[in-house]
């Protein structure tokens, strides 16, 4: 049953959009399917970009992302980005060709960024996005809150999922990702490393080593290397 | 960017007897009101101590070079009332219309600790963007009220308010969380048309889009603190114009340095539907961005 479950998304995650042009590599779970039905209410990865030079028009990112795997109307990722002169994410983050970090959030179709402060290449980044509440609001609604953070920092809590009563089937992902009209363009370069990637536990409040998952692959233009001892290495040349 | 569409697939493929009866795969089909991340506290609970900051060390973004030495003033004694007290008098002076209500307080159990800024705002729908404008006029009000409450003269705004929830009301009297934070942004920033006059940017605005070949259909100057433009813009019957995008339009209006704290552009189709909604506030770096997917190629603003 499980190992159905996990072909079905693999298939469904690899259909491209039909608008989008994007490439993005990485590796994710979905809770109930990837760990013997463990919880798995967030994700954590380090992350080190060693190159990120995007080609013009677009945005390199290496992040990690948490949304709910049924009703995908809310998510909510944190990481690193750089723009090319003349473009951003969303208007604000990496507005100067800066390497950043950020937390989008993104909600029924509009998307929303946050910049934290620039970073530099070659340093190692503590980045999760986890569930740190729920329940059910004065109008009978349910919720989940998940938080991001950044090096031990915690920000907004955003709300991922208005089905919390009825699903708690998240995704947590890592990856890489060149977003723009020319994701294959020979200009693009990146290289970094995903580091002591985690799930994490809401009801006991740690972190547990992921150690299976699905890689996720649209458009080929990235690489990344097998997944081993928690970390995986995404390149784009 | 995770392929949510691709996802919704799964729906069809492998619908279970929970997700039948539960998930739903189309916004109509949502439940009416998610809740909001957080609730603002009730008057009653306030205390005329704002809560302490926990600092952020990690240094600020700066959207333009120049800074002024402006500092409020030292921190009041009664310093909640007196954040109550601006974040009041910012949303009444700009007179935004979607904005239902604000206030500042303390932060949910799960956020940062420190004041933090809630606003209930009024749209028509939560999808296809409706709510970007009314979020975006929080966003104004957000950023003006923390350069006004910066008494201890920090470097980061995010130091200031360190957080916010945002809460649209719809027409079904139900509430959908709108999301909300502070970026680490500079404060003082200094725009480049701060002190330009209203008739001066509009001209400007207009020279801009007639230029880019779309044509002005609604345009206001707001002056949360400095200025700030809302500028709605029809596309030419073709669509648009060969080599324009809108993230190029919205460069070609700010200029460098940025002129304004903050804009809202949207474009209209020839027939006056909405196909890109883009806004940006450079004192909370609330950045938002919607679009028609049948425009994703000309939106030349990128998200994650």
């Amino acid at each position: 049953m499980v190992i159905v479950s996990v072909a079905v998304v693999t298939i469904a995650l690899d259909v491209p959009f039909a608008f989008a042009s994007v490439a993005q590599q990485g590796y994710y779970q979905i809770n109930g399917s990837c760990c013997s039905g463990a919880e798995m209410d967030g994700w954590r990865a380090d992350i080190s970009p060693s190159t990120m030079t995007p080609a013009s028009g677009g945005c390199l990112i290496t992040a990690v992302l948490a949304a709910d795997n049924i009703s995908p109307t809310y998510q909510l990722e944190s990481g690193e980005a750089k723009c090319a002169s003349g473009t951003s994410i969303d208007g604000t983050c990496s507005t100067s060709n800066d390497l950043t970090f950020f937390i989008e959030w993104s909600n029924s179709g509009t998307y929303s960024c946050y910049p934290k402060g620039d970073t530099l290449l070659n340093e190692i980044n503590t980045i999760q996005v986890t569930e740190t509440g729920n329940g059910v609001d004065p109008g009978g609604n349910c919720y989940a809150n998940f938080n991001a953070s950044i090096n031990g920092t915690q920000y907004n809590a955003y709300n991922v999922d208005p089905n919390f009563c009825s699903t708690t089937a998240w995704v947590g992902m890592a990856w890489a990702e060149f977003s723009s009209a020319n994701s294959c363009s020979s200009s693009n370069h990146l290289a970094a490393s995903f580091t002591r990637i985690a799930r994490w536990q809401y009801s006991t409040g740690v972190f547990q080593p992921v150690n299976s998952v699905t890689r996720q692959n649209y458009n080929g233009c990235i690489s990344v290397t097998s997944y081993a001892n928690q970390s995986f290495s995404a390149s784009l040349n | 960017m995770f392929k949510k569409h691709s996802v919704r697939l799964i729906l069809g493929l492998t619908a279970t007897a929970a997700c039948l009866t539960a998930c739903g795969n189309a916004e109509s089909t949502l439940r009416p009101a998610s809740a909001p991340t957080t609730t603002a506290p009730s008057a009653s609970s306030q205390n005329t101590a704002l809560p302490t900051v926990a600092p952020i060390t990690q240094p600020p973004i700066s959207y333009v070079p120049n800074h002024s030495a402006v500092s409020p003033g030292p921190k009041p004694a009664d310093a909640a009332t007196a954040a109550q007290q601006i974040v009041t008098d910012v949303r009444d002076r700009l007179g935004l219309s979607d904005v239902v209500s604000t206030q500042v307080g303390s932060g949910p159990a799960n956020g940062r600790s420190g004041p933090w800024f809630y606003a209930t705002v009024s749209c028509p729908s939560n999808s296809d963007g409706q709510c970007v404008h009314a979020i975006w006029e929080a966003d104004l009000i957000q950023g003006a009220t923390a350069e006004r409450m910066n008494w201890s003269s920090a470097d980061n705004l995010a130091n200031v308010l360190v957080g916010s929830s945002i809460t649209a009301s719809l027409p079904d009297s139900s509430q959908v969380s709108e999301g909300g934070d502070q970026g680490n942004v500079s404060a003082s920033q200094q725009f480049a048309d701060d002190d330009a006059s209203d008739a001066a940017i509009e001209a400007d605005v207009r020279n801009v889009i007639t230029g880019s070949g779309l044509t002005v259909s609604a345009l206001q100057v707001l002056h949360p603190l400095g200025a700030a433009i809302y500028v709605v813009a029809q596309l030419p019957a073709k669509g648009m114009p060969q080599g324009e995008t809108a993230g190029g339009i919205v460069q070609s209006l700010l200029g460098d340095p940025v002129k304004y704290e903050g804009y809202y552009v949207e474009l209209d189709t020839a027939a006056g539907r909405p196909v890109i909604r883009t806004a940006a506030d450079f004192r909370t770096g609330a950045g938002h961005l919607w679009f028609d997917p049948a425009y994703a190629s000309v939106t030349g603003v990128q998200h994650g």
